[in-house]
């Protein structure tokens, strides 16, 4: 009864969000024109809601899996690589959205390889090394960007949006099937994740206790880690890079749950689409111009980020 | 306007005198220094700047706002040329060294004309640029619109969508040729969203930003231009040609006029 009250409160602010965002316009005035609320706002909200989910549920899972609070896909740079491999495809086959996921896909996960094999090679306090290495190749990621555009005489600030994320984005609608084929991947491999959320819970305890209860530790690490990056580098391959989504969410939602990653991870998957929605609406409808939406969670995200750094230490 | 000319003057005497060679930090600076003396003596040119040919020759010190700081003490230029692109570092950089500079801002149509006899009185040149504006001036009668009122959207970038405001280079000339402009805020460039553009519901849709999907957006399918194919999808040889204001006026004018005429004849 106690997580009926607590999902169902997540699911009424989703859903009131969600309303608003259909039907509220710039500055907050009602806009019913059909053609914008179905081809606009509609897939746009999808888009908001999955980015959401997918950045603070694989938070969540990668802070267990690592046992290290600090991780999430932006900061140990699955994020960055994934916008390395997309921006490849931008420049060689523009506008091709198979070719920008599988490279994104590319990206992100040779870019989270490598954050891990650095990690191995400190010596010292393993959540910082991971983070600093995360970090190190975000910084790779971004510079080889500017390099790429700069070698192909093109100018950076048109890849500025997809480099400070935004769902800012047009739809074709010759993609759709693929569109709703992607939604359904992404479902499918969220549905897998919180399949494994009980092996989590044991491989949380340490890996000698989940080794010595029969769990192939390996495999599971392996197979949701790999399911993970896939997801951010779906998402990141439309929205670019959207920080802090997914170590803040996940910090919040264990303030309101236990340790049990089923729920942590799926209230993180509600309280992540809630706060990018929101974030998305205020960046909509509020400013003048319309501002990628990583820049609003940027700043919102680090003061807590610097919060959780504190309690680490 | 006369102190404006005086210094022009001074600053030609200085370039025939002193003069190392002019560095032109613009692609549409260039071509104007070009168009009006094939002989004059560039020695650097941005990365961008690939018009004429012979320009290709021309030493690269920078982009567009960046400038290679020991290629240009090396060149030792008598003068630099901008056109709205002056920034504050490379301003002081030149301000120290005792470089001499201008901008020359040739935003729209009536500042390229301007502009190019600015650089005209610079680097000395018989070219007669008011017969070129009276030429300009008469293709535009050619092509003038006979229709009533005309929106127009005009989209300079996609990632994010940016619109071009009546206040461009390519806004003032479809201005000029009876059509109306949408401007979505007072700024010459505005990114906007895809609902704003939807809900202005343009006539008539001048795609400069080199994408091809524009029939196949999602929603977009409803705006009025669209569903008469009133869209004009420039090559990227066209972008090149509408995105520098300068003495290429006269083929913006034909290229923008002919696309007209075909979807208003």
């Amino acid at each position: 009864m106690k997580y009926f009250l607590k999902y169902a409160s997540l699911l009424f602010i989703l859903t009131l969000i969600g309303v608003l965002y259909i039907i509220l316009g710039r500055h907050g005035s009602i806009s019913l024109n059909e053609s914008i609320i179905i081809s606009i706002r509609l897939p746009r909200l999808i888009l908001a809601i999955m980015t959401g989910a997918v950045l603070a549920s694989t938070g969540a899972l990668m802070q267990g899996l690592l046992r290290n609070p600090l991780a999430d896909p932006y900061l140990l740079g699955i994020s960055g690589g994934a916008v390395l491999g997309h921006s490849l495809s931008y420049i060689i086959f523009p506008g091709n959205l198979i070719f920008a996921i599988i490279m994104s896909f590319a990206g992100g996960f040779t870019a989270f390889a490598s954050t891990i094999f650095l990690a191995q090679l400190w010596k010292g306090n393993r959540e910082y090394s991971m983070i600093i290495s995360g970090i190190m190749i975000s910084t790779f990621s971004s510079s080889a960007v500017a390099l790429i555009f700069i070698f192909s005489q093109r100018n950076i600030s048109e890849y500025f949006y997809t480099i400070m994320g935004s769902l800012n984005i047009i739809f074709l609608r010759d993609y759709m099937l693929i569109y709703m084929l992607l939604l359904g991947i992404i479902a499918v491999v969220m549905i897998l994740l919180v399949l494994k959320s009980r092996e989590l819970d044991i491989i949380s305890a340490g890996y000698e206790v989940a080794l010595t209860s029969g769990i192939n530790v390996k495999r599971t690490m392996y197979l949701t880690l790999i399911l993970s990056a896939f997801a951010v580098s779906v998402v990141v391959a439309f929205a670019g890079i959207i920080g802090f989504v997914g170590i803040v969410v996940p910090h919040l939602v264990r303030k309101i749950t236990d340790a049990r990653h089923f729920h942590i991870f799926l209230m993180s998957l509600l309280l992540g689409s809630i706060l990018l929605t929101g974030a998305d609406f205020i960046v909509k409808n509020i400013f003048v111009q319309e501002i990628p939406v990583g820049i609003l969670t940027s700043l919102l995200g680090i003061p807590i980020f610097i919060y959780i750094l504190r309690r680490v230490r | 306007m006369k102190n404006i000319n005086l210094s022009f003057i001074l600053l030609f005497i200085y370039v025939i005198l002193f003069g190392n060679g002019i560095i032109s930090m613009a692609p549409n600076i260039t071509e104007t220094l070009f168009y009006l003396n094939e002989n004059t003596h560039i020695v650097g040119r941005t990365v961008y700047c690939n018009h004429p040919e012979k320009a290709l020759e021309v030493d690269v010190v920078g982009s567009f706002y960046e400038m290679n700081y020991e290629t240009i003490i090396d060149l030792d230029p008598e003068i630099v040329l901008f056109s709205d692109n002056l920034t504050a570092e490379s301003k002081a950089f030149l301000d120290e060294n005792d470089y001499s500079y201008c901008n020359v801002p040739m935003d729209d149509y009536d500042a390229v004309f301007t502009g190019m006899r600015d650089i005209q009185e610079l680097i000395g040149s018989h070219c007669n640029i008011d017969s070129i504006k009276h030429y300009a001036d008469s293709l535009i009668d050619v092509y003038k619109c006979s229709q009533d009122e005309v929106d127009v959207y005009i989209e300079v970038g996609v990632n994010p969508i940016i619109a071009g405001g009546s206040s461009t280079y390519i806004g003032s000339i479809v201005e000029r040729l009876g059509y109306n402009v949408i401007d979505f805020t007072n700024k010459r460039y505005t990114p906007v969203s895809q609902e704003l553009v939807i809900e202005s519901d343009p006539d008539l849709l001048v795609i400069m930003s080199g994408s091809s999907s524009i029939y196949k957006r999602s929603g977009w399918h409803n705006i009025s231009g669209i569903k008469k194919e009133h869209v004009i999808e420039f090559s990227s040889e066209d972008i090149d040609i509408f995105s520098r204001p300068g003495p290429r006026v006269i083929n913006a004018i034909s290229i923008l006029g002919e696309y007209l005429d075909e979807i208003f004849p």
